[in-house]
């Protein structure tokens, strides 16, 4: 068991700049700032959304997803913040915009005149949710076997590089098949 | 949600905490640490009688509380400070689970020799973070149990419940709620592998004796009704084959317990009755804010099941009180009479010995201090 663990990372992680994952949608128009947040649905309760907003993380050399901060948490009705959602994907021409929230969506948001989250109707949002859980799902496939390298995890590491010829890559087989 | 019901102030005796664990290295503390809306918990093992001191586990850290309680502990002597933290514990990435999970494994260093998460990936910061303390951390073990793995540390026996194998198959996929990837574990102390022959080679029956804990996460109604299927309890008959089974387990259902830590804090699906039957606490332990705004945590209908399980009146006709201490129902969010905070929930269990409670008054966003355990309240026992 102890041969799990014993790869240590020894490389440095490089320099810090923002993620930016490459969503999907026809009409997607997404530069991320500092103050931006990344927002997660961590959990459906009753008739609420709660979500965990993060600062918009950074992304190491390595593809590291990087957040330093603690979040804030906002609860919120799911009706109000699904007919939001949906019409955000609609407007950036995103796969079916109209997808029930699940716990574990991700969206980029901009707070645009609630400096204090409070109001998600007043937010741009963008759905990352494939890219994120591709992120996570590496993250601890790295985790368990630190001699694993991100890109051998199948990472999202979009901003290191130019877009594949491919196109986008698709994402772990659960996220594709609810997301896209 | 209803608010728990006040606790007479005139219940409880001040009384030193860290004294009595001194004086009694056999016994296992059990802390649900007040963080409001979340779980931190922390057990604090008997004295190992091979490594001659105490060990703790770690259950979750919505808050960074267990540095701040195994600091406490370790200035008063009650750990070494060194290799003493056996294992660390996410039972789910929820915000309110692992939010200083990062800051806690950082925090606690080269102490920590192990470290589980049920294997479900979140994508919210902290799970990030986490993952990079991890993967820092080359020396801990790190593991994904399911359930019916066991594990022993000291005398203390420790069976994953949950997840079932049937959900972790499950994991990569939107197919399994993230409340239903808990982990959930049953303690034993001592654990029955070390006790069951005497000298003689006699099997020694000390199961009735032992203490035992059932740490329940989030879990929901899905994983408890594959934890009810794959713990079955085997109960005595005259059969020959039921008198080996008997004496192989102690003719003990393997899910009872002294002290249930209430799964995903009383919400309406974190418990059933059937569960509570089985379970059969001496003590419920409910984690959970004072008004919970946010998750309306505890549920009317939990509570009524946690009540119902100590007291059966449902179909009687009979009235019930809701004075959950009256039943041993805690709750982190409880005030006393007096309206102040009593905060933190200690369990004291030793085998052969009555259960203590004790609690230790400090807010959610207080940390544990040195002071809290010289001057914790014991809850009388009545």
């Amino acid at each position: 068991m102890s041969e799990q663990r014993s790869a240590a990372r020894g490389e440095a992680h490089g320099a810090l700049r923002l993620w930016t994952p490459a969503p999907e949608g026809d009409r997607v128009r997404f530069a991320p700032d500092p103050d931006d947040r990344y927002a997660v649905v961590d959990d459906l309760e009753a008739a609420h959304v709660i979500l965990v907003l993060d600062r918009w993380p950074q992304v190491d050399g390595v593809g590291h997803l990087v957040f330093t901060e603690h979040p804030q948490v906002r609860s919120f009705r799911v009706s109000t913040f699904q007919r939001h959602v949906d019409a955000r994907r609609a407007q950036a021409g995103q796969p079916a915009p109209d997808r029930a929230l699940r716990v574990g969506d991700v969206f980029w948001v901009r707070a645009g005149d609630d400096p204090r989250w409070n109001d998600p109707r007043r937010w741009q949002l963008l759905d990352v949710t494939a890219s994120a859980r591709r992120a996570a799902h590496a993250a601890q496939v790295v985790a368990v076997n630190p001699a694993m390298r991100l890109r051998e995890a199948d990472v999202a590491h979009e901003s290191s590089g130019p877009p594949s010829p491919e196109g986008p890559r698709r994402p772990p087989a659960g996220a594709a098949a609810s997301t896209v | 949600m209803s608010v728990p019901q006040r606790i007479p102030a005139d219940h409880f005796t001040a009384r030193d905490l860290v004294g009595e664990l001194k004086e009694r290295p056999d016994a296992l503390a059990h802390f649900v640490l007040n963080v409001g809306d979340g779980d931190a918990q922390v057990v604090l093992l008997p004295t190992d009688p091979v490594a001659e001191h105490r060990r703790a586990v770690v259950v979750d850290a919505g808050r960074d509380k267990p540095l701040s309680l195994i600091a406490a502990l370790t200035a008063e002597g009650l750990l070494p400070g060194v290799d003493d933290v056996a294992l660390v514990v996410a039972t789910h990435p929820h915000q309110d689970h692992i939010g200083a999970m990062a800051e806690v494994l950082a925090g606690l260093g080269d102490r920590v020799a192990e470290f589980w998460d049920p294997g479900y990936f979140h994508p919210i910061g902290a799970f990030h973070r986490m993952m990079a303390e991890v993967e820092r951390r080359t020396g801990l073990l790190y593991s994904h149990p399911a359930s019916g793995l066991s594990r022993w540390i000291g005398r203390t026996g420790i069976t994953v419940l949950s997840p079932s194998i049937h959900l972790r198959n499950r994991f990569d996929t939107y197919g399994v709620e993230i409340n239903d990837s808990s982990l959930s574990m049953r303690l034993q102390h001592p654990a029955a592998r070390v006790v069951t022959r005497d000298e003689a080679g006699n099997v020694v029956d000390k199961s009735s004796s032992e203490v035992s804990l059932v740490l329940g996460g989030d879990a929901q109604t899905l994983s408890w009704s594959y934890v009810l299927t794959d713990f079955p309890f085997l109960m005595k008959s005259n059969s020959a084959s039921s008198a080996a089974i008997a004496a192989a387990t102690g003719d003990v259902d393997l899910l009872r317990a002294d002290v249930f830590k209430v799964s995903h804090h009383a919400s309406k699906r974190g418990v059933n009755l059937e569960l509570m039957e089985r379970i059969r606490p001496w003590a419920s332990v409910v984690s959970c804010g004072p008004d919970s705004p946010r998750y309306h945590f505890p549920h009317d209908l939990a509570q009524e099941i946690l009540r119902e399980a100590r007291d059966p009146r449902a179909g009687s006709g009979g009235q019930r009180s809701e004075r959950d201490w009256e039943v041993r129902i805690y709750y982190t969010a409880d005030r006393d009479t007096d309206g102040r905070a009593l905060g933190t929930v200690v369990t004291v269990l030793e085998e052969g010995r009555r259960p203590q409670v004790w609690r230790l008054g400090d807010t959610p966003g207080r940390s544990v201090s040195v002071a809290a355990l010289r001057k914790a309240r014991r809850l009388d026992n009545r």
